[in-house]
């Protein structure tokens, strides 16, 4: 019998009940030359027919199903003639009702006899019936939703994508990608995502995913995917994935978070309420402008931020939203967390949902507290400029005065009303007006002039000395739209400054006066006594002789001496080019009694070949206060140090020049006294002092734009005075970038000065 | 005469010793206030001329000493500077009197002021 088992099943499901039920199993034998047939037993149950019953073909073959009648003749015939049969059909039983049978037979070889079997194959086909109808349903699911659905295998094959997924693709049939690779699909930047994600679902797992396709026709869409593992046929896993295009919502949402950036960024507090007034929304300016955190707000009564006595106002408020209204710029007063009140300006506008139903209303607040208080400070502003004894002006940029306080008319003489609107150089004297091109080249670069001293005109024609101070003016945006001018008389001060420096200059050539004669009288002596002895001698040549090399050598001393001192107080005006070590040296000389005299020893570190441009008398003069204060500092004898070293500025290191340094091991100055040694008239030595040295000392040095320093020690181990002063190469011209008091003080000075 | 002649310059006071030799003086040129004190010590000169103002001690304190040492010694001062005119008041208000003459001096007012 088991030669009659199909060697094949058409079937799982139909050869596992096979197996499982034999009693579904029938057998037959066909003798095709005399045309009979033997069923077996189980067979005719099968048939629900009769061995006895003579008709049992004939009922046989009107229980086949009608649609399948045909197909059985055929195949019965078919199979006759080849040996060969195999089909299935459907019968109608008397009692199970329709059956799923399942023919199965083979002819001997000599013909003569065919055996076969007959399987219910009923119950496996019924299963096959509804998986086929499952899947057709599945299928019908597929191709019927308005989302992608697609099978990826584990290498990013794509195995199936319904039709809405090719139309999202942009894929005209499937044949465009079926079977080909999905990641030519993906947005280049995404591939590695998605293959990362796919071989995740493929290990079983399940997951979503959002990424970017971009179609056959180069349509880029933003896609996200929901994707479970699925059990192929073949036993492999594979992606089954339903992707949507969120394109539209992803746009959307990227509009509502650009929105709320703008929002939470916005200089203006913006915060929302309901209609019953809580506080639904809280920007980080409002927390700013208020003292709340949005978390500690939202979901208060916007009642909080209202100070009590306004508490009036929200119904109305609220009652405008209701109607649609919208509030702008209202000016009112809230309270910070704090307590503190501020001034703000509200726009109010409602907030309307999907149906235009207002929901609530949204608020702008914009602190104006500040701007109240600018606008406050202006005034206070404007009040102090016009009560300043400072002359206080201002011009546009074309030199046009613009305002004139009452000091400015008290030191000009023209009322604000006669002067506004008239040109800078009305109170300018003729010869400098081409500082006012230089002033205002300055403004329009933004730059401050600091203290300019020089020369104005008085309504009535006089010259004022001024210092002037002019500050560019600015609009909102920085651009320079003028100049505010702050101009102060002084030419009082200047005339007090110039007794001053002529005091000075006075006691100064006394002293030297006291020096330089010692100097002169000593040789003198020396010489008179000479030629006395010359005389005396007059017959011995050789003693003569020697008489007279000597007065010769001691009246050069004179002669050197002279010079030296004739020179000392030629005030040149115009900047020559000096030899710093040189220039000490000279001075030295005039000392060099008053160090013997004092036994003071002199150590000199000169780098001797540093050269500047500058006003000889003035530096002699710099110099030579700092030596004799050096000496009058050590009364008991000492060491004078003086160096002369190559150094820059030690505010702007490009500036290059000579430092000079005077130190010395007197007593040194008392702490107490450091920071007064520079001011006019401060002395510690009134028997032999005017306290002007240092001052003088002080301008000279700046007004060749050098600095000068002082070091001092007092005590026991170690103490003594340093005066460092630090010369640049060149002698700068006058302007007013650099020092412009020095200059116009100069030539003020110069004029009329004894030419000591 | 014996006479001490002070003065920190060499040429000054190696002149006019050679001067006062030449009229007969016995003179000795020192240059620091303390030497002319010490030489006045051993030479009991009968004038001491000096300069008023020198390294140590100056011509005032010199003089003051050695008028000290010998009452009956004659100082001559001379100085190149008006400077000195401090020192002279200050020692006017101690008691002491003083004459000085300026430099330079003419060498025979000065042998003339010494035969006086």
């Amino acid at each position: 019998m088991s030669g009659f088992l199909p060697s094949s099943t058409p079937d799982g499901a139909a050869a596992e009940e096979r197996a499982i039920n034999p009693k579904l199993v029938g057998t037959w034998e066909w003798d095709p030359v005399h045309e009979v047939s033997q069923l077996s037993p189980e067979l005719y149950r099968m048939f629900g027919t009769n061995a006895d019953d003579p008709g049992h073909v004939q009922k046989w073959a009107e229980r086949v199903y009608p649609a399948d009648r045909e197909k059985v003749q055929h195949c019965m015939k078919e199979g006759a003639q080849t040996g060969n049969m195999d089909f299935e059909y459907r019968y109608q039983h008397p009692e199970t009702g329709l059956r799923w049978l399942y023919c199965k037979g083979a002819m001997l070889r000599d013909g003569s006899r065919m055996y076969g079997v007959v399987i219910d194959i009923t119950s496996a086909k019924l299963t096959e019936e509804e998986s086929r109808r499952s899947e057709e349903r599945y299928r019908a699911i597929v191709e019927t939703t308005p989302e992608c659905v697609k099978v990826v295998d584990h290498n990013g094959t794509l195995l199936h994508m319904n039709s809405v997924g090719l139309s999202m693709v942009g894929a005209e049939s499937s044949d465009a990608v079926i079977g080909k690779n999905i990641c030519n699909l993906i947005a280049p930047e995404d591939r590695e995502r998605f293959r990362a994600f796919n071989e995740k679902i493929c290990q079983g797992e399940k997951g979503s995913l959002e990424f970017d396709i971009v179609g056959i026709q180069g349509e880029r869409r933003h896609m996200e995917s929901h994707a479970a593992p699925l059990r192929n046929a073949d036993g492999g896993v594979v992606q089954l994935a339903v992707t949507r295009d969120i394109t539209q919502r992803a746009e959307g949402e990227k509009a509502q978070r650009r929105l709320a950036a703008i929002i939470e960024s916005s200089e203006d507090a913006i915060a929302s309420k309901d209609l019953n007034g809580i506080i639904t929304s809280w920007n980080k300016s409002a927390e700013r402008l208020f003292g709340y955190k949005a978390e500690e707000i939202i979901g208060q009564p916007v009642t909080l931020i209202i100070p009590p006595e306004l508490h009036g106002d929200e119904p109305k408020i609220l009652g405008k939203i209701r109607a649609g209204e919208r509030i702008e710029h209202f000016q009112t007063v809230r309270v910070r967390k704090d307590g503190q009140l501020i001034n703000v300006s509200l726009t109010i506008s409602p907030i309307k949902d999907d149906k235009g139903k207002i929901v609530g209303a949204a608020k702008i607040a914009r602190d104006i507290t500040r701007q109240k208080k600018l606008e406050e400070a202006a005034l206070r502003l404007a009040a102090i400029v016009e009560s300043s004894d400072d002359a206080i002006a201002s011009k546009d940029l074309n030199g046009f005065i613009t305002s004139w306080n009452r000091s400015a008319e008290k030191l000009f003489g023209y009322t604000a009303e006669e002067i506004v609107g008239k040109h800078i150089t009305t109170i300018i004297p003729p010869e400098l007006h081409h500082d006012e091109d230089m002033i205002l080249s300055k403004i329009r670069r933004g730059e401050k002039i600091d203290h300019f001293e020089t020369i104005r005109l008085h309504k009535n024609g006089e010259r004022i000395e001024v210092s002037l101070t002019i500050s560019p003016v600015k609009d909102e945006d920085g651009h320079v739209i003028g100049a505010a001018k702050i101009v102060r008389n002084i030419t009082e001060a200047n005339k007090i400054e110039r007794a001053l420096r002529t005091t000075e200059k006075l006691a100064a050539a006394g002293r030297m006066a006291a020096t330089v004669a010692h100097e002169i009288n000593n040789p003198l002596e020396a010489v008179t006594n000479l030629v006395y002895l010359a005389k005396r001698d007059l017959s011995n040549t050789e003693r003569v002789t020697g008489y007279l090399e000597l007065a010769s050598r001691e009246l050069d001393r004179v002669a050197h001496i002279t010079r030296q001192t004739l020179g000392f107080y030629r005030d040149t005006s115009s900047p020559v080019t000096l030899n710093v070590a040189q220039t000490l040296d000279d001075l030295l000389l005039l000392y060099e009694k008053r160090f013997e005299s004092r036994r003071i020893k002199v150590m000199k570190q000169y780098d001797k070949d540093l050269g500047i441009t500058a006003l000889a008398g003035e530096i002699r003069q710099a110099f030579s206060n700092l030596i004799s204060n050096a000496i009058d500092a050590m009364p008991d004898g000492g060491t004078l140090v003086l160096r002369v070293t190559k150094s820059h500025d030690w505010s702007n290191l490009h500036v290059h020049g000579v430092r000079i340094t005077v130190l010395d091991t007197g007593s040194g100055i008392e702490p107490r006294h450091r920071k007064n040694v520079f001011q006019p008239f401060f002395t510690t030595k009134s028997d032999v002092g005017t306290g002007l040295g240092l001052w003088i000392t002080r301008g000279i040095v700046e007004k060749h734009h050098g600095s000068i320093r002082m070091k001092s020690r007092t005590g026991q181990n170690g103490h003594g005075t340093a005066f460092s002063i630090f010369l640049p190469t060149e002698y700068a011209a006058n302007s007013p970038d650099a020092s412009p008091a020095q200059g116009k003080r100069n030539s003020l000075i110069s004029a009329g000065e004894p030419a000591w | 005469m014996k006479i001490i002649v002070v003065d920190d310059e060499p040429i000054i006071a190696d002149t006019l010793v050679n001067i006062l030799e030449g009229e007969g003086h016995d003179a000795l040129a020192v240059s620091h206030g303390e030497s002319a004190i010490r030489w006045a010590k051993m030479v009991l000169p009968d004038a001491v001329i000096s300069d008023v103002i020198m390294p140590g001690m100056d011509g005032i304190e010199t003089a003051k000493a050695i008028m000290q040492l010998l009452p009956n010694c004659r100082i001559i001062l001379f100085s190149g500077q008006t400077a000195g005119i401090d020192l002279l008041a200050k020692a006017r208000a101690e008691g002491y009197l003083f004459e000085v003459l300026p430099k330079p001096i003419n060498p025979e007012k000065l042998l003339e002021k010494l035969k006086n």
